[in-house]
């Protein structure tokens, strides 16, 4: 059972030791920052993926992923509905397999992005197919007490010190305590530099 | 959420104390220097450089296309004026541009001349140039000036066109107001019309690239917004393409249907082919971005080609219809966001990052330790943000760096 903003609060509380740390009633500024550090924890630990079924055009080279799925960061797998992976590749390979690459028609046997917005098929589908993604999502708006959390609850100690950091920051003027402990909640090791891929991979794994 | 939702943010940190106006300020300022720190943003445009020119008949009204003959390679067979007052003609084009080169073959023995673009009004409206063509001396003539601001991409209303011609373009008319005592006949090519110094993105039409929408049931176009246009003096093939203001870096260029080969000037070009600058052929193999000032985009060798008027073709219909050549270029670039295409997660770095510079800013409510806190809190989260992107196979690496980039 996921937790609620509700009882989440009362940990923040317990977290901090002092009830009137965070002014004791909840507030916007609270579900703000709830908010964010949900978002942080499940991008940081990529804790929420979806899959979800895709719609290929003939003929259609690129799709607008931030218009069919708003909340999906980063796709980081595809395949047709046949279950053929489609394989991702950078997008200033193509040149090198094909210069026409954004028009030649065919069997789509693999996909690249075009930076946060875009997803483009290479070959471009010749006829229209239902494809499948999967990717990482933005957890969604925390907007009352009575709402629940995204994220497993197995990780909602990193969710409590990375909210109690932001509330030390912007509430008790405990600036490096705060950033300390938003640090120590997102396993970033110094403030200035970021989880390689493989210590990121392998907390994701 | 939006730039109130983000500044509310940064308020909470600043315990409400921040300047409102010096944060709205900042939010722009921030919301480029993230983007640069976090170039994951990306935009696809599309450039057309459909034109046309036709002779213009004062008595009915009439446009005669003869961009053909424009376009080709013979020579002093486009009708520029006759021997009847007011006769003339237009100069057509899918985006602004400032400039027309005129190849005069035979000259004018007088006549006044009235230059004027059909504005948004619905009317013709004087165009003030910067410089004025001499259809009383043969070769080389130019009329230059500063696309106005009300120039409407529209079929003017008083016009009648051939049937098959699509009017909807940004149109220039010069009429012989005062006779020119004998017909005016210019060379083929305006080169500086077809190739450089006009460009647009396609606006809202058939003819696109298409998007699928999140029902599956409706294609978006790109929808693109509008390129900024830069006079040039560059002769004679100015061959290069002003882009917006936004763009951090060119990911890559196609001359549809083919991607061009980036090229940097000095290690590249340079050595490659001395004569880049002027070389021109059917189609360009190369792009590379003009340092500078200027963000510029530019083709090498300068095609000599035109793309279709509707831009690239449907993406519809049989495989294999799409091999059809437009000519047409598609950028693909790295740019800074704008409001409404901001992602939420975004939005959470620019409202920390904007306290920040709230924090450090001389005044009541400077809060140095704060400011310093959250420098290292952006600082940490970017990486985080980077490391998801490159971990997650998204393409960080640019083929060379922007003169933006810091």
């Amino acid at each position: 059972m996921l937790l609620t903003v509700g009882a989440l609060f009362v940990l923040v509380q317990q977290d901090l030791d002092d009830e009137i740390a965070i002014r004791t009633t909840p507030s916007t500024v609270f579900l703000r920052h709830v908010t964010r550090a949900q978002q942080w924890v499940a991008l940081r630990y990529r804790l929420v993926r979806e899959t979800l079924p895709f719609l290929l055009f003939a003929n259609t080279p690129l799709y607008s992923l931030t218009a069919i799925f708003p909340r999906m960061v980063v796709v980081t797998h595809m395949t047709r509905s046949d279950g053929t992976p489609l394989w991702r590749v950078p997008l200033t390979s193509l040149r090198y397999r094909d210069t026409a690459w954004f028009s030649t028609a065919g069997t789509p046997g693999f996909f690249y992005r075009v930076g946060w917005r875009y997803l483009g098929i290479v070959p471009v589908p010749s006829a229209d197919e239902t494809a499948i993604v999967s990717g990482l999502m933005l957890p969604n708006d925390l907007t009352e007490m009575a709402s629940r959390l995204q994220i497993p609850d197995a990780w909602v100690p990193q969710l409590v010190q990375v909210t109690s950091g932001l509330m030390m920051l912007s509430r008790e003027r405990r600036y490096e305590e705060g950033v300390m402990r938003i640090k120590a909640g997102l396993g970033l090791r110094t403030a200035t530099s970021a989880p390689s891929p493989q210590e990121a991979a392998g907390v994701a794994s | 959420m939006s730039q109130v939702d983000v500044l509310a943010e940064a308020q909470d940190l600043l315990l409400d104390l921040g300047d409102t106006e010096y944060l709205q300020l900042a939010f722009t300022d921030t919301v480029r220097r993230l983007a640069m720190r976090c170039p994951v943003f990306t935009e696809v445009r599309q450039i057309s450089t459909y034109w046309a020119v036709g002779q213009w008949t004062e008595t009915g009204g009439t446009y005669t296309d003869d961009t053909t003959d424009a376009q080709d390679a013979g020579t002093n067979d486009v009708a520029l004026a006759s021997a009847a007052d007011n006769d003339g003609h237009m100069i057509g084009a899918s985006g602004m541009f400032e400039r027309v080169v005129y190849v005069i073959g035979t000259a004018a023995s007088g006549g006044t001349y009235e230059y004027t673009y059909w504005a948004s009004a619905g009317l013709w409206r004087t165009l003030t140039l910067l410089t004025t063509p001499n259809f009383a001396v043969t070769g080389t003539q130019t009329m230059a000036f500063v696309a106005p601001d009300d120039w409407a991409q529209k079929q003017p209303t008083d016009v009648t066109f051939p049937a098959d011609f699509d009017g909807n373009l940004y149109w220039v008319r010069v009429r012989a107001t005062a006779t020119p005592g004998m017909p005016i006949t210019g060379q083929g090519n305006i080169e500086s019309v077809s190739q450089a110094m006009f460009l647009t993105v396609d606006p809202l039409g058939a003819n696109q690239v298409h998007l699928q929408q999140a029902s599956g049931l409706v294609r978006l176009p790109l929808t693109l917004g509008t390129f900024s246009l830069l006079a040039t003096t560059v002769t004679p093939f100015p061959a290069f393409y002003p882009l917006p203001d936004t763009l951090l870096s060119i990911l890559t260029v196609l001359y549809y249907p083919n991607e061009l080969e980036p090229a940097p000037v000095a290690e590249g070009l340079d050595l490659l082919s001395p004569t880049w600058r002027t070389a021109t052929a059917t189609v360009p193999t190369r792009y590379t971005q003009d340092l500078g000032p200027l963000l510029r985009l530019r083709l090498t060798p300068m095609p000599t080609t035109v793309g279709l008027q509707g831009g690239l073709p449907i993406w519809q219909g049989a495989a294999g219809s799409i091999e059809a050549a437009s000519n047409n270029v598609v950028l693909m670039s790295i740019e800074v966001p704008l409001e409404p295409d901001m992602p939420q997660w975004y939005e959470g770095l620019v409202g920390y990052a904007v306290a920040a510079q709230e924090a450090r800013r001389l005044g009541e409510t400077q809060d140095l330790p704060l400011a310093q806190a959250l420098d290292g809190l952006v600082d940490g989260l970017v990486g985080m943000i980077l490391g998801l992107f490159e971990k997650e196979g998204v393409e960080m690496t640019v083929p060379w760096v922007s003169p933006l980039r810091r």
